[in-house]
C-alpha cells in the first residue's frame, strides 16, 4: 500500500496563538484514521490546513507525493480530496440534486458557447450529470427527496447530503468532520456501515474527526489524540489510548 | 408607434438589460456593486465617440463598447475581488465615481460635464426589444449552465464551493465581467437613442438603482429582477403624476422589502415556476417532469 | 496664499470629521457603512434653515432644534429599521442596501415635500471675515474649526476615558460577549446613533451656512466616508486623521492643480487605499481568508 497523505512538522498560528504545533501524520492508502481530542484542540484547523483554507506557518502536507501547502482550496479539492464540515455547509437554497450536480462539475464537458446557447453537447452532458448525481443520492438514501431545498432537509439527511456531495468530486481521500454529530446509537451504527461501504465501493482513504468513541473504535485502524494543538497519543488500539494518562487528563482533568 | 411610446419601450429595454446583468452578479453570485453605472458609461461613450468621430457602424461600435466595459471590469475585478463583500462594494463605488469624474475631466474627448451630443440615432424600439430578448435568453442559459451553478455555489456557501473544486476567484470575475458587458450594451442602446449623454447620468444613484431593483425583484430570480425593472420604469409613465415620487417609492420599497420580505418579490424562483404551461420546456426538462 | 488654503482645508476637514466619526462609530458597532448618515446631516440643515427662514426662529434655538432633530432621525433609523433587519438575521450587506434605500427615501422626501430649489441661510454673522497676520479668514471657517475640535475632543474623551466609552469599545470589539457580560448592547447602539446624528446635524448646519441647503447635501458625506475608510473603518481616531488629511489635500489639489481634478483625486485616493491598504491607516485586516 502506498502512502496517500503525509503531514510533517505542521505549525499553524493565528496571531500569537498556536493552534497546531509540530503535527505529523502518515496515512496509508485505503486506511481509516481517526483524530480525536477535546473541543478546541485544533482538529478542524488541521483539516483546514490540509484543504488549503489556512496557510501554515511551517510544515508540509504531501498528497500522493505532491505538496499541498500554498495551493488554493479548489485546486486541492480537484486534486482528489473531499471533505465535509463540522457545521454543515450545504448550498441551502438549492435542491439536494443541485447540490450534488454542482460538485460533479468535472463532468461538465461543454464550453462557453454551448453554455450560452444550450446547443451542442449541453443537453446530453447535463442529462448525464443528473443521472450520476441521482446515483450518489440513491447511495445515501436521498433519491426520493432530490428536489427538496437542501436547507429544509432534516439534520441527519443534511449530513448525508454533504457526504454525497463530497463523493461527487471523485475524491481519493475523504475528510469527515464529525460525521456522527447529533446521532443516536442506531444512527451511528448505520453510519459506520455506510462509511465502510463507500470506502470499499469508491476505494477511499478516510481521515475523520469524531467524538463518538464507538464510531471511532469500529472504523479506525489508527487513532491520533490531539490537545492544545499537540499530539498526545497515537495508536492502532483504542484500549491503549483509553489507558494513556495524559489522554485521560485531557478529557477529564487532573485528580 | 408614437415617438413617446417608442421612447418608453426603449428605456424599459435599456434598464432591463442592465438589471439582468446586475441580477447575475448580485442575485446569483451575491456580489454587490455600486459601480456598474461606470460600465454603462464606458459602453455609451465608446460607441458614441466611435460612431460620431470615426463614422463606425453600430455593428462594430456596440460590440467594441461592450468589450471595453468588460475589459474595465476585468481589470477592476482582478484588483478588487479579493476584498471582503462590503469592501468590494465600496471599491466598486470608488471606481464608478472615478470613471464618472474622469469622463468629466477629459472634456476634449468626451465633452466634459456638459455632455456629448449629436450622437447618431440608431436605436429604435425593434432593436431594443430584439436585444432585450436575446440578452435575456443568453442570461437564462448562462445561469442554467455550469457557470451559473458555480455562481450559485459561491452565493450559497463560498467555502463549500471551493471545497468542491470551484475556482471562486475566477468565477466571481466572470460574473462581474458579464454584468459589465450587459451594462455596456445598455449604455450603447441608450446613447444612440437619447443622442446625448453626460457623465452624471451614470452616477452612483444609477448603480444603486439597479441593485435596489434586483433586491426588490428577488435575489436569485432573473425574471423577478426584470419584472421589477419593467414595473419601476413603467410606473411613472403610466401614472404621470407619480414621476416625482418614483425614486421615493424605490427607496421606501427596498427598505420595506428588506425588513419584511428579504427574499424580495420572487426570491429564488423564476416566472416559469409560476406558469409552467406558458413556458416551453426543453427536452431534458420534460423528461424530468415525466419522472 | 498657502496659509489661506490650509485654513480652508482644515475647515473642510473639520466638517468631514464630524461626519466621519459618526460613520466610524456606527461601523465599529454594527460592521456596516451607514449610507443614510449624509441624509441625517441634510435633514439637520433643512430643520435649521426652515426654522430660521419660515418660522422666523432666532438662530441659536434653530441650531439646537436642528441638532436634536438630526439626532432623533438617526435614532429612528436604528430603532425602527436597522434593528429590525439585524433581528431578521439578514446579512450585513442588507443593512447597507437598506441604508441606501433610506438615503434615497429621505432625499426624495425632501424634494417632494419642500422642493428641489436651494435654500439660503440669511446672514447671521455680524462679521464675515477677520484679519489675522495679514490673512483674510472667514469667520464661518473659524467657527467650523472650533466646533469640530470641540466635538472631537469631547468624543475622544467620551470614548477613551469614560465608563460609557468603555462599554462602546467593548461592544465594538465583541458584542456577543459583551451582551453575555450584562452590557445592554442595544442601548449603547442607540446612544451611539444619537451621538452620531447630533454630530451630523452640526455638520449639516455648518455646510448649509457655508454653501446652501439642497436635497443632495448628503452627498458630501461620501467624502467623509472616504475619510473614514482612509483612517480605517471603525476607528474614530483614524476617521479624524483621515478627515483632516482629505480636507487639506483636497483643498490644495483644487487650489493649485485644478478644481476639476479635486473629486478625481479624492475618489482615486479611495480606490488606492482599498487596493493598497484596505484596512486604512489604523484599522484591521480585511482580506478574505481563502
Amino acid at each position: 500500500m502506498s502512502r496517500i497523505l503525509g503531514i510533517s512538522n505542521l505549525t499553524m498560528a493565528f496571531g500569537g496563538v498556536r493552534a497546531v504545533q509540530q503535527f505529523d501524520l502518515l496515512l496509508e492508502e485505503g486506511g481509516v484514521h481517526g483524530l480525536i481530542g477535546p473541543n478546541g484542540a485544533g482538529k478542524t484547523t488541521i483539516f483546514n490546513v490540509v484543504t488549503g483554507i489556512y496557510r501554515p506557518q511551517s510544515g508540509s502536507v504531501l498528497f500522493e507525493g505532491r505538496e499541498l501547502v500554498g495551493r488554493r482550496p479548489f485546486d486541492i479539492a480537484n486534486a482528489g480530496i473531499g471533505r465535509t464540515f463540522q457545521n454543515i455547509r450545504l448550498f441551502p437554497n438549492l435542491s439536494a440534486l443541485e447540490n450534488v450536480i454542482i460538485a460533479g462539475h468535472k463532468d461538465a464537458s461543454y464550453g462557453m458557447l454551448e453554455a450560452l446557447t444550450h446547443l451542442g453537447r449541453y443537453g446530453r452532458v447535463v442529462r448525464a450529470q443528473r443521472e450520476h448525481a441521482r446515483e450518489l443520492l440513491a447511495i445515501v438514501g436521498l433519491d426520493a427527496r432530490e428536489k427538496e431545498r437542501a436547507g429544509s432537509l432534516p439534520y441527519g439527511l443534511q449530513r448525508r447530503l454533504e457526504i454525497a456531495r463530497a463523493l461527487a468530486i471523485r475524491p481519493r481521500l475523504l475528510l469527515l468532520d464529525e460525521p456522527a454529530a447529533g446521532m443516536n446509537e442506531e444512527e451511528s451504527v448505520a453510519l459506520v456501515n455506510f462509511i465502510r461501504e463507500i470506502r470499499r465501493r469508491f476505494s477511499l482513504t478516510i481521515f475523520m474527526i469524531e467524538h463518538h468513541m464507538d464510531v471511532v473504535t469500529s472504523l479506525c485502524d489508527e487513532i491520533t489524540v490531539l490537545n492544545f494543538g499537540k499530539i498526545l497519543a497515537r495508536s492502532s488500539c483504542m484500549e491503549e489510548i483509553k489507558k494513556n494518562p495524559s489522554v485521560v487528563e485531557a478529557y477529564l482533568g487532573k485528580e | 408607434m408614437s415617438d413617446y411610446t417608442q421612447g418608453v419601450v426603449i428605456l424599459i429595454c435599456v434598464n432591463a438589460i442592465a438589471v439582468a446583468g446586475v441580477s447575475v452578479l448580485t442575485g446569483f453570485t451575491r456580489l454587490f456593486s455600486f459601480g456598474n453605472g461606470g460600465f454603462m458609461a464606458i459602453g455609451a461613450y465608446t460607441s458614441a465617440i466611435l460612431t460620431k468621430v470615426y463614422g463606425a457602424p453600430l455593428a462594430l461600435s456596440m460590440p467594441l463598447g461592450m468589450a471595453c466595459a468588460g475589459a474595465a471590469a476585468w481589470l477592476i475585478g482582478k484588483l478588487t475581488l479579493r476584498l471582503k463583500g462590503d469592501y468590494f462594494l465600496i471599491t466598486t463605488l470608488g471606481f464608478g465615481e472615478c470613471i464618472r469624474v474622469a469622463l468629466e475631466y477629459a472634456y476634449k474627448l468626451t465633452g466634459g460635464p456638459r455632455g456629448y451630443s449629436n450622437i447618431p440615432h440608431y436605436t429604435n424600439a425593434y432593436l431594443a426589444v430584439g436585444l432585450l430578448i436575446v440578452s435575456l435568453i443568453v442570461a437564462r442559459n448562462f445561469i442554467q449552465s455550469k457557470y451559473g451553478w458555480h455562481f450559485m455555489a459561491i452565493r450559497e456557501q463560498e467555502v463549500a464551493a471551493e471545497a468542491v473544486g470551484v475556482d471562486t476567484a475566477k468565477y466571481k470575475l466572470m460574473s462581474f465581467v458579464f454584468s459589465a458587458v450587459y451594462a455596456g450594451c445598455a449604455g450603447v442602446l441608450f446613447a444612440h437613442y437619447l443622442r446625448f449623454i453626460a457623465p452624471n447620468m451614470f452616477n452612483l444613484e444609477k448603480s444603486a438603482e439597479w441593485t435596489i431593483t434586483v433586491v426588490i425583484g428577488g435575489l436569485g430570480s432573473l425574471s423577478g429582477s426584470v419584472i421589477s425593472s419593467v414595473i419601476l420604469t413603467l410606473l411613472p409613465e403610466v401614472f404621470r403624476g407619480l414621476a416625482e415620487y418614483r425614486m421615493l417609492v424605490y427607496g421606501a420599497a427596498v427598505v420595506l422589502i428588506i425588513m419584511l420580505r428579504p427574499n424580495g418579490l420572487m426570491g429564488y424562483r423564476e416566472l416559469s415556476s409560476f406558469f409552467p404551461a406558458l413556458f416551453r420546456k426543453s427536452r431534458s426538462d420534460r423528461e424530468e417532469e415525466a419522472r | 496664499m498657502l496659509a489661506q488654503q490650509l485654513i480652508n482645508g482644515v475647515s473642510v476637514g473639520g466638517v468631514y470629521s464630524l461626519l466621519a466619526t459618526g460613520y466610524a462609530l456606527i461601523y465599529s458597532l454594527l460592521g456596516f457603512s451607514n449610507w443614510a448618515h449624509g441624509e441625517v446631516a441634510m435633514l439637520g440643515a433643512y430643520i435649521a434653515v426652515m426654522s430660521v427662514v419660515t418660522v422666523k426662529m432666532p438662530f441659536i434655538p434653530a441650531l439646537v432644534l436642528a441638532v436634536t432633530g438630526a439626532a432623533l432621525i438617526s435614532f429612528v433609523n436604528e430603532r425602527v429599521f436597522y434593528r429590525r433587519i439585524r433581528s431578521n438575521n439578514s446579512p450585513t450587506m442588507f443593512l447597507m442596501i437598506a441604508a441606501m434605500g433610506l438615503s434615497t427615501t429621505y432625499k426624495n422626501l425632501i424634494v417632494v415635500l419642500v422642493g428641489p430649489k436651494f435654500k439660503y441661510f440669511p446672514s447671521i454673522l455680524t462679521v464675515e471675515s477677520m484679519e489675522f497676520f495679514g490673512l483674510t479668514v472667514g469667520v464661518l471657517d473659524i467657527i467650523s474649526i472650533i466646533v469640530s475640535i470641540i466635538a472631537i475632543f469631547f468624543l475622544d474623551f467620551l470614548i477613551y476615558h469614560t465608563k460609557f466609552g468603555l462599554g462602546v469599545r467593548a461592544c465594538a470589539s465583541d458584542s456577543t460577549t459583551s451582551e453575555l457580560l450584562g452590557v445592554n448592547v442595544n442601548r449603547y447602539i442607540l446612544i451611539v446613533f444619537l451621538l452620531a446624528g447630533a454630530l451630523a446635524g452640526c455638520a449639516g448646519v455648518l455646510l448649509g451656512m457655508k454653501y446652501t441647503v439642497y436635497p443632495s447635501l448628503g452627498n458630501v458625506a461620501l467624502k467623509a466616508f472616504i475619510a473614514s475608510v482612509f483612517g480605517g473603518l471603525g476607528s474614530i481616531r483614524g476617521a479624524v486623521l483621515g478627515a483632516f488629511t482629505i480636507g487639506i489635500l483636497e483643498t490644495l489639489v483644487s487650489a493649485y492643480i485644478s478644481s476639476g481634478l479635486r473629486d478625481l483625486f479624492t475618489f482615486g485616493l479611495l480606490v488606492a487605499i482599498l487596493l493598497l491598504r484596505p484596512e486604512g491607516l489604523l484599522g484591521k485586516s480585511v482580506e478574505q481568508k481563502s
